[in-house]
């Protein structure tokens, strides 16, 4: 229907991404409530796709069905191959190589640092204890709270906090990461810090989707910028294109509210 | 009310002085009462103390095997009421609800004298006792577990499925955890209330602390000394079960 379905840098000509993630005429419902009505949307291996759009416009929705949190109710879903249309039986299969980071961080307050990486690697991919530790206190180093390992949640900085879901999330070997609203709930000061993982993640070459407001971060950073509101991707595209030529007047409302100041 | 407003907080001086007079007032009250008391009939107490000594030890005994019984019961019925189907949820909640709705000394009757009619097999009074407060000691301490689970947040669900644990795993490392460490003072409170709870099986003839006074007092008469060390007995083993629990809390090991 929109720009929103192509596959990625096929507009200019070059050779097709393969997909890892597509939505097709995706619906799902909260009781009475209509989320999402019908999406359709296409992830490309290695593409930082940007999320905007006003609260309860189904963004976290969206990025929820994509590890399954969330099931969805009409449509075809496909996630790294596998079919999310209804139950699948591999559910954890699939969260293990789909990375999650969330606005309220939802790490385990009774664990140290070094125990929220480790616990999934231990658990689900069979790791040694050492094995997981040694990895885990590699990716606190490239986080850079390495220092912190032994401190609970409790003891770290907001941003601290979010770099060290992060390097939860980057244990499992994610093939693609999801980020809700990674920095909503951090101090300005904060916000840059993270913001700094991000992109070198993105430059790294993993596969993300990132709701956010920080336009400066899609600007730089994303392969294509989507904007959502009641339950659609309304317009999706190159952010050069996005941001100097929106096309759809409500996208045009909604940057003129958050780019004014 | 000038009392009240003066044992009010904003007289930190006064109050001290204050509290260090009741103190002394109550001090005087028991060594008033003890000496009062001094010549109704403690030599029994001191002859019969072995027995009572025994008696004691079963309490302990049917209170540790059926908290220990009824834990093991407990956290799959709380979970099961939590988060299981609606069939299940609704069965682990009707046993729950029963239990908890119907009179202790019931339940103990129930299991001793109707129990064995209905499965026709005779059950000791000891198997009976144990089997009771087993029995009442899962419902209770299931619902201190759903209030634990209910205390952690959702969101520790999400994170913890995110990153491929199944919900067992999720539930055994991540929630749980967190619950227990919630339900640490309701905890506390059940297990002093089931301590007590043990005197119930006195009426099925198992020989514990309470039934233990009750026989040396048939013959030796002595209600005063008998019944005040009866419950010298209960308050310090509650006591020491208090103080138990609660070094188990581990937020004397997390630094916040």
């Amino acid at each position: 229907m929109t720009a929103s379905s192509d596959i990625p840098s096929a507009e200019d000509g070059r050779r097709p991404i393969p997909l890892v993630i597509e939505f097709a005429g995706v619906h799902k419902h909260f009781g009475d409530l209509h989320v999402l009505q019908g999406v359709d949307l296409a992830v490309g291996q290695g593409e930082v796709l940007v999320i905007c759009g006003p609260s309860g416009s189904g963004k976290s929705t969206l990025v929820r069905c994509v590890n399954a949190l969330e099931p969805i109710d009409e449509g075809r879903l496909t996630v790294l191959g596998r079919s999310l249309n209804g139950r699948t039986g591999d559910l954890r299969g699939l969260r293990a190589d789909v990375g999650m980071v969330f606005q309220h961080f939802n790490l385990y307050p009774h664990l140290t640092a070094l125990g929220n990486v480790t616990l999934a690697p231990v658990k689900v991919r069979g790791l040694t204890r050492e094995q997981a530790r040694n990895k885990a206190l590699g990716l606190l180093e490239r986080v850079g709270i390495l220092e912190k390992a032994d401190q609970h949640p409790a003891q770290l900085s907001g941003g601290q906090r979010q770099r060290l879901a992060i390097a939860r999330a980057l244990a499992m070997d994610p093939k693609v990461l999801l980020f809700d609203e990674p920095t909503s709930a951090l101090d300005p000061e904060m916000i840059k810090e993270v913001l700094d993982v991000l992109t070198e993640l993105a430059q790294d070459g993993m596969t993300m989707i990132v709701i956010t407001h920080e336009m400066g971060f899609a600007r730089s950073v994303a392969d294509r910028i989507a904007f959502m509101d009641r339950g659609r991707i309304v317009e999706a595209g190159r952010p050069q294109a996005f941001f100097e030529a929106p096309r759809d007047r409500r996208t045009r409302d909604f940057l003129g509210k958050i780019l004014s100041h | 009310m000038t009392a009240l407003v003066s044992s009010g907080i904003g007289l930190p001086q006064g109050t001290k002085a204050k509290e260090r007079l009741w103190r002394l007032g109550v001090l005087g009250l028991l060594l008033w009462g003890a000496w009062m008391a001094r010549d109704l009939r403690w030599d029994v107490v001191w002859e019969s103390l072995p027995f009572l000594l025994k008696g004691l030890a079963s309490s302990w005994v049917l209170a540790l095997t059926s908290v220990a019984l009824g834990s093991l019961a407990a956290l799959p019925l709380a979970a099961a009421r939590v988060y299981g189907p609606p069939g299940l949820r609704h069965l682990a909640g009707a046993f729950i609800e029963v239990i908890r709705a119907t009179p202790e000394l019931m339940i103990v009757f129930w299991i001793f004298f109707a129990l064995p009619g209905l499965i026709q097999v005779a059950v000791s009074n000891w198997t009976a006792a144990v089997a009771a407060l087993s029995l009442i000691a899962s419902a209770y301490l299931a619902e201190v577990i759903r209030g634990g689970l209910y205390s952690v947040p959702r969101e520790q669900w999400d994170g913890a499925l995110s990153t491929g644990l199944s919900r067992f795993q999720a539930f055994a490392y991540v929630i749980l955890p967190q619950a227990l460490r919630n339900m640490v003072p309701a905890l506390v409170a059940q297990a002093v209330i089931l301590f007590k709870t043990t005197s119930l099986v006195y009426v099925i003839g198992v020989i514990e602390f309470f039934r233990a006074v009750v026989i040396v007092n048939n013959s030796a008469f002595a209600p005063y000394a008998l019944y005040t060390t009866m419950a010298i007995g209960y308050f310090l083993c509650s006591w020491l079960l208090t103080w138990v629990v609660r070094r188990l809390d581990p937020k004397y090991l997390l630094v916040e």
